[in-house]
């Protein structure tokens, strides 16, 4: 039983961002709590084992999107820091607001916290998208931010 | 009858406006056509995207209501910010403003897109 510690998510995401208050260090996923004993590849049908192997999936795909803005982030000037930091600022409080809204159905079921779970996945994922065509921005293309 | 009459009277008007609007923009070659033809087609997505917005409200009980409101305020700021930050390289070249409305654009119709699916 492994509770992933802000201290983890520190060591595998470094960088110039963690010192000035990163906005995709704040997630819930530093709470979420793995267990071991679920295997996610026999497809649980639990609503329980369904948390756990969402929460991984999860957990993998924040750490892309952590991996890939602080990426972004060492490879910008100041100012172009302070414009992506302030957009991911702004999409995380967009995220937690749209899951909010999504999985408010669901919200007394126990099927809430997979709700969610599943809702930040897609948004995450989404995000990822976003920032990747950034990334892939080539010097003197003007309708993207090249890194 | 009202409505035959708004409808006879309507439809020449957008039958001719509409290509010729498409065409100017289609063909445009200068950046001052070019921004405002970008920032015509954000109004028209923004409509768009307005319209659905009060369609999934009106379907949804208090509750929702205030938490997709509050969903889209966030929403809104995050647009903003982020194509704030897509065109942060072009700030204060010519080309910023279309580069600023095609932004918008694409991300209001993903928006619409969220918003109808959801309503389903």
């Amino acid at each position: 039983m492994a509770v992933l510690g802000a201290g983890l998510i520190l060591a595998a995401v470094p960088a110039a961002s963690a010192a000035d208050g990163s906005p995709v260090l704040n997630d819930f996923i530093l709470k979420w709590q793995n267990d071991p004993k679920v295997n996610c590849k026999e497809g649980g049908g639990t609503t329980y084992e369904m948390n756990v192997c969402g929460g991984r999936d999860y957990q993998k795909t924040y750490r892309t999107l952590a991996a890939l803005y602080n990426k972004l982030y060492a490879a910008y000037d100041a100012d172009n820091k302070k414009a992506l930091q302030d957009s991911q600022i702004a999409w995380e409080r967009y995220m937690t607001a749209e899951c909010d809204y999504e999985t408010f159905l669901s919200r007394d079921g126990s099927m809430r916290s997979t709700n969610v779970t599943f809702c930040k996945l897609s948004r995450v994922t989404e995000r990822i998208a976003r920032l990747k065509a950034q990334e892939a921005c080539e010097e003197g293309d003007m309708t993207c931010n090249h890194p | 009858m009202k409505t035959l009459a708004f409808a006879a009277l309507a439809l020449p008007l957008l039958l001719t406006a509409a290509p010729a609007a498409a065409a100017r923009c289609d063909n445009a070659q200068d950046q001052n056509t070019m921004n405002r033809c970008a920032a015509e087609d954000y109004a028209r997505a923004d409509a768009v995207l307005n319209r659905t917005y009060q369609k999934v409200m009106r379907d949804l009980d208090d509750h929702s209501r205030a938490l997709l409101r509050a969903s889209q305020r966030e929403w809104i700021k995050f647009r903003d910010a982020e194509c704030t930050y897509v065109n942060a390289a072009n700030e204060g070249g010519s080309i910023y403003p279309l580069v600023y409305n095609g932004c918008l654009t694409d991300m209001t119709k993903t928006r619409t897109r969220q918003l109808q699916q959801g309503q389903n």
